[in-house]
């Protein structure tokens, strides 16, 4: 009786609504989005060249950070976003942020009102860091970057002229950037500024993308590529790193907060992974040679 | 000459640029000699006429969603409501851009001034709407996980086994999960398997994809150079 009823359960399971699923894992997330647990975590292999390159770096250093995404990737990209400006800002090196994306100037403000502003109040804007913004052509811009800053941007966001910007004053080229920190959604992004912005000039790119994005990525790394956050995990690497480094300033964890929600989704696709193909293999039924499979 | 002439000009700028890959000399400031001097200028300066043409594709683009749109519209064709929406949205954002409504005045006005009102359509109408239709994988995901994603070959199985473990991996619940596990079968830990397939069998296989793409575009390259075999020379 009690076997029949297990049989019951896995071929009902079967014919289960899609709603149900969407239902419990809406659910799920609801409940982890309020609660917002913070789980341990540790950077990983490809996480901490990124960091120990970062700390390496003198104070007054020019590092170019592209910011090559959109809303529609900024849960995951905008808290390493977020993160490795931080530690810029605490390590004393002067950001220049650029983008290969119409929507990365609202990203960059974005990041101007919650990090920038906030946080670092005394930085001044064209001595401490650099916004030059978008510039259209992929990885022509980039080519174009690599002869001559200044014959791709002419002036910073405000208008102001590149050779009054004391941020930029002894960078003329690419390959006077001591680190690219390129941060992508997609195309143009990451691939292109390893391939026509780091393997030309020698300057070392460390990336940042999406999770799906991250195997993709990963072809690249270590020769080609100094590092990869991957994801929103990649980014919760990141900030406990940082949070480790700097433990008096209560560095926010916004990815780490985030990894609870994400925890449970994977789990609970991973329960919806088991529970249909129990329920396949009970429909299924044996075949002619004996074997499920 | 109608097909010959565009042939010998995209030969001649593919070649010149592929020699410029490898003789110019950037930042030597115009040292050197009279072909390294050419290969610089062709380095510098035809990145910036890409750029300038790339401002055209915009006008170009913005004018065929244009046309596209107005016609179906007049034409009454299927769904033809949707098109009168972007219509609207299309001319009002660039309305809002193009007059810099709300923000700082001029031609070095930023449109991402606070005030600006493209800012106010970015955070209210275009963060919102892009959020929103990312946030929908997750349910189709699931979705897909419980219907689509079945043990149907060995091929499946072993794509099956890896999904799980890159998937616990990539979680904290990974790493607690595997500090349960006994010393000696620390080569089990759910968190240094998941790396060993991300950077192993994955990295294997896109490194191959890579290298094949490579091979190919540069085949596809040489017959466009030789002038054989383009799409864009056989319509000329």
């Amino acid at each position: 009786m009690r076997r029949a009823t297990g049989v019951g359960i896995l071929e009902g399971l079967g014919r289960l609504d899609r709603r149900w699923l969407y239902l419990m894992l809406f659910v799920a997330l609801g409940v982890t989005l309020v609660a917002r647990p913070l789980l341990p975590e540790s950077p990983s292999v490809f996480t901490r060249p990124v960091f120990a390159r970062i700390e390496s770096l003198a104070r007054g250093a020019p590092v170019l950070v592209a910011l090559d995404y959109s809303p529609a990737s900024a849960p995951e990209i905008e808290p390493m976003a977020q993160a490795l400006t931080r530690h810029l800002f605490l390590q004393g090196a002067r950001p220049v942020f650029v983008t290969l994306w119409p929507e990365g100037n609202n990203m960059l403000q974005r990041l101007r009102e919650q990090v920038f502003e906030p946080e670092f109040p005394d930085l001044v804007e064209g001595i401490d860091f650099a916004a030059l913004g978008y510039k259209a052509g992929g990885r022509m811009v980039i080519n174009a970057l690599r002869q001559d800053l200044r014959s791709m941007y002419t002036a910073d966001l405000r208008g102001v002229p590149l050779d009054s910007l004391p941020a930029l004053a002894h960078v003329a080229r690419l390959d006077q950037f001591p680190l690219i920190v390129a941060l992508s959604g997609g195309t143009p992004g990451l691939k292109e500024w390893v391939l026509y912005g780091g393997d030309p000039t020698g300057t070392p790119v460390a990336g940042g993308c999406t999770g799906i994005g991250t195997p993709e990525f990963l072809a690249y790394f270590p020769a080609q590529l100094l590092g990869l956050l991957g994801g929103l995990k990649g980014a919760s690497e990141y900030e406990a790193a940082l949070a480790e480094r700097y433990p008096a300033l209560g560095i926010p964890r916004r990815a780490g907060r985030a990894m609870g929600p994400q925890t449970v989704a994977h789990v609970l696709i991973l329960l919806f992974l088991v529970l249909g193909n129990l329920s396949y293999l009970r429909r299924r039924g044996p075949r002619r040679d004996g074997r499920r499979t | 000459m109608k097909r010959l002439l565009p042939k010998v000009i995209t030969s001649g700028v593919g070649i010149l640029l592929i020699l410029t890959a490898f003789g110019a000399r950037p930042g030597d400031g115009g040292a050197g000699t009279w072909p390294v001097r050419v290969f610089d200028y062709v380095d510098r300066n035809f990145t910036v006429w890409f750029n300038i043409l790339a401002v055209f594709a915009f006008i170009l683009g913005g004018a065929s969603l244009l046309k596209g749109h107005m016609q179906r519209v007049m034409q009454r064709r299927p769904d033809w409501p949707y098109s009168v929406i972007t219509l609207v949205s299309f001319i009002a954002v660039l309305v809002i851009g193009l007059g810099k409504l709300g923000g700082p005045p001029g031609l070095q006005g930023e449109v991402t001034d606070p005030a600006a009102w493209l800012m106010v359509v970015f955070a209210a109408i275009y963060e919102p709407l892009m959020a929103t239709l990312f946030s929908l994988l997750a349910f189709f995901v699931a979705s897909a996980a419980y219907r689509a994603f079945r043990l149907r070959s060995r091929e499946a199985s072993v794509l099956l086994g890896a999904a799980f473990v890159v998937l616990l991996g990539r979680t904290p619940l990974g790493t607690w999960l595997s500090d349960l596990l006994p010393r000696g079968l620390s080569f089990l830990r759910i968190d240094t398997l998941s790396m060993w397939v991300m950077r192993v069998p994955n990295v294997a296989g896109q490194r191959a994809v890579l290298i094949g793409i490579a091979v190919g575009v540069a085949a596809l390259t040489l017959r466009i150079l030789a002038g054989r075999g383009s799409v864009e020379g056989d319509r000329i």
